[in-house]
């Protein structure tokens, strides 16, 4: 069993700390993404189960062993690298038997194993050639090749698809899934691109700033993000938010005032709030309609609009907002026209002033059409 | 007008663009000049003048050149001492050579280890390099003194020897003296060279092989010597030619001597027009050591040309 857990792991650069003390259980079999903008330390948290980083403090378990300071080889893991990192001198066979044959395995299995991984990944093609000999694509799967020969208990993928144009990209993400699914490992992979972590993985690690911001399934991080970061950083396009500001509050109720003079009363428990608190009122690109039929209606001038047939984005400023809606594919809009979009309150989230996502206290929440 | 359409109704190209392209040609002749002029005034022609000596007699002796067509070459081919030279040669360079590349290369991948005060040796490491060669010349030969040495002493503490080694005065040891000198001279230029060539490599190919399983021999061998080819090739060649051509530290050092075990082609040369006074064989050797580093100098110039 390849249980992977990480203990109050540190990493500090010099005197640079940029990993501050993460706590993460990963279960047999299961394919865990990374995900979080570049920089966050996705990469270094990765090399660190990997043992190709060093551990300031904390603990590393695989398993039932503590592997803080064991060699990399004696981890069980393989790992394909953003760069492929393949040796340029082997063909592809000897790309893939390298791993094999430093440990001394015999010939016969070697051949056996090879010939397998091959027929999986549809190289026995390519078997002589040297990898400036292959295209994009092919290396991509020599590198993946050479880390099932092995058949390593865990599979560590640091961004393997981000030098990949975006059609193979959609491929190849495919085909990883399905790897898995056929050799039930646990993998743990690594990607700035949301996208891919929400189609791929069963479990979602959201990180910032070498914090864990927020663990759960991908329709957990969509419909219950633990605070703006999250919301923001999961669907695709981002979240709006609507700034809003607090007219009163109490254990039941907050009256909030939108940019336009809307008052609202949300069923939220608004003890920690004060009059005048500024909030956002976060609500995804997807969710409104044309039209005024939903709970909340705004005026919306049309700053671009782009038709991509099957949907349309509009882009607007809304009290100073970057604002983005999934608009209805059949209609045409004009730079310059003004709509009318409406959303449904209980597809908003509330965000306080420190980005923590406040939790509703009950599904009915009360709307009140007020003009100013 | 494009191209594509002017060739598919079997047009000729302009005439314009063909003079033009002449045009452009004659200019590139044309700065050319000063460069070829000053190659040929400051090099080309001393060079030739020095190399039609070696079809003259003149020695001291003799009040103006003398043409003797190929008898200097016949004198020296059949001349045992300055054959001797050629064998002379031959061991200093190659062993040299070797050395030097193979110190270069341990040390580079010492260098390219991260470890506490990495730049600092780096830059201690450059040391030999820096220092003029007569410099190095006579540290050397102060630690390879036979009396006070401080490599005698060391090998006596050590008990590899009983009693101090006199390595300037006996044949073999002056030959060590020479080629241990010019390899601590040498190494900082080679370490620099392998390890720019090592901080070329891709350091997560290394990564890989690690969790592959492969260990430090198995990664330098399998990884890094393969990749380190052209750096082998260009260093080989480059060491070579230097090695071939280096004179002022044997001659500071051993002075071409005991009698002659340490005189190359170069001190040989040396001694013919400046002890002998005999130019007309000085330059006689100098062509035949000319023609010695071509081939080199061709094969060093082409790999680095075929880069790019
Ligand atoms: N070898 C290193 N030395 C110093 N700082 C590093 C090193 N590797 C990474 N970092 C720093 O650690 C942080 C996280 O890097 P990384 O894990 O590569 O981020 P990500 O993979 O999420 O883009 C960055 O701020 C980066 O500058
Ligand atoms: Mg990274």
């Amino acid at each position: 069993m390849a249980d992977v857990k990480l203990e109050k792991v540190i990493k500090r650069f010099g005197k640079v700390e940029t990993i501050h003390g993460i706590d993460l259980d990963i279960k047999h079999g299961e394919f865990v993404v990374f995900v979080g903008p570049s920089g966050c330390g996705k990469s270094t948290l990765l090399r660190m189960i990997a043992g190709l980083e060093e551990v300031t403090e904390g603990e590393v378990y695989i398993g039932d062993n503590r592997v803080t300071n064991w060699q990399p080889s004696k981890r069980e893991i393989a790992m394909v690298f953003q760069s492929y990192a393949l040796y340029p001198h082997m063909s592809v066979r000897q790309n893939m038997s390298f791993g094999l044959e430093v440990t001394g395995q015999p010939k016969a299995l070697i051949e056996q194993r090879v010939a397998e991984a091959a027929r999986i990944l549809k190289l026995d093609e390519l078997f002589e050639r040297k990898p400036k000999e292959l295209s994009g694509g092919q290396r991509q799967r020599v590198a993946i090749g050479r880390t099932i020969v092995r058949q390593p208990e865990i599979f560590l993928f640091d961004e393997p698809l981000s030098n990949l144009d975006a059609e193979l990209r959609v491929q190849m993400r495919i085909e990883i899934s399905k790897l898995h699914e056929q050799l039930g490992n646990t993998m743990i992979y690594v990607t700035h691109d949301q996208v891919e972590a929400m189609t791929m993985a069963d479990k979602i690690v959201v990180l910032r700033d070498g914090i864990i911001e927020q663990v759960g399934t991908p329709l957990e991080l969509y419909h219950q993000p633990v605070n703006k970061f999250v919301a923001g950083f999961i669907g695709s396009p981002k979240m709006n938010f609507l700034p809003v500001t607090v007219l009163s509050a109490n254990k039941n109720e907050i009256k909030v005032i939108l940019h336009d003079g809307q008052q609202l009363s949300l069923n939220y428990d608004g003890r920690t709030l004060n009059e005048g608190d500024k909030l956002s009122l976060g609500i995804r690109p997807e969710h409104f309609s044309s039209g005024n039929s939903a709970d909340i209606s705004l005026d919306v001038n049309i700053d671009v609009a782009e038709h991509l047939g099957g949907t349309t984005y509009i882009y607007s400023d809304i009290a100073g907002q970057a604002v983005t809606i999934e608009a209805d594919s059949d209609v045409v809009f004009e730079r310059g026209e003004i709509k009318t979009f409406s959303f449904h309150l209980s597809r908003c989230h509330l965000f306080a002033a420190d980005g923590r996502r406040m939790e509703a206290i009950a599904e009915v929440r009360v709307v009140e059409k007020a003009v100013a | 007008m494009d191209m594509v359409s002017i060739k598919d109704r079997g047009l000729k190209r302009p005439k314009t663009e063909r003079s033009l392209k002449a045009g452009d040609r004659r200019f590139a002749y044309l700065i050319l000049i000063p460069a070829m002029t000053a190659f040929m005034v400051m090099v080309f022609y001393p060079f030739v003048d020095a190399m039609s000596m070696s079809f003259f007699q003149f020695t001291i002796y003799d009040m103006e050149p003398i043409f003797i067509g190929f008898d200097n070459f016949v004198t020296v081919l059949t001349d045992p001492y300055v054959l001797a030279s050629w064998v002379t040669t031959a061991v200093f360079v190659v062993g040299t050579t070797l050395l030097t590349m193979t110190f270069g290369l341990a040390w580079a991948l010492l260098m390219y280890q991260d470890f506490h005060g990495r730049a600092v040796f780096r830059t201690m490491t450059l040391l030999p390099w820096i220092l003029p060669s007569t410099v190095s010349a006579f540290v050397w030969a102060w630690m390879l003194n036979g009396k006070y040495g401080v490599v005698n002493a060391m090998l006596l503490s050590a008990g590899i020897v009983d009693e101090n080694i006199q390595f300037l005065s006996n044949d073999v040891g002056a030959m060590v003296a020479i080629i241990l000198t010019r390899t601590w001279i040498s190494i900082p230029l080679f370490m620099s060279f392998f390890l720019a060539g090592l901080q070329g490599m891709d350091f997560q190919q290394i990564e890989a092989a690690r969790l592959d399983g492969a260990g430090n021999l198995t990664i330098v061998r399998r990884l890094i010597l393969p990749h380190l080819k052209p750096v082998f090739l260009v260093t080989g060649a480059l060491g070579m030619i230097g090695n071939l051509q280096q004179f002022d530290i044997i001659y500071a050092l051993t002075g071409g001597g005991p009698i002659r075990a340490t005189t190359v082609l170069s001190i040989e040369v040396f001694k013919q027009a400046f002890e002998n006074w005999d130019l007309g064989m000085a330059s006689t050797i100098g062509v035949l050591w000319v023609f010695t580093l071509m081939p080199l100098v061709v094969f060093y110039l082409r790999s680095l040309f075929k880069e790019d």
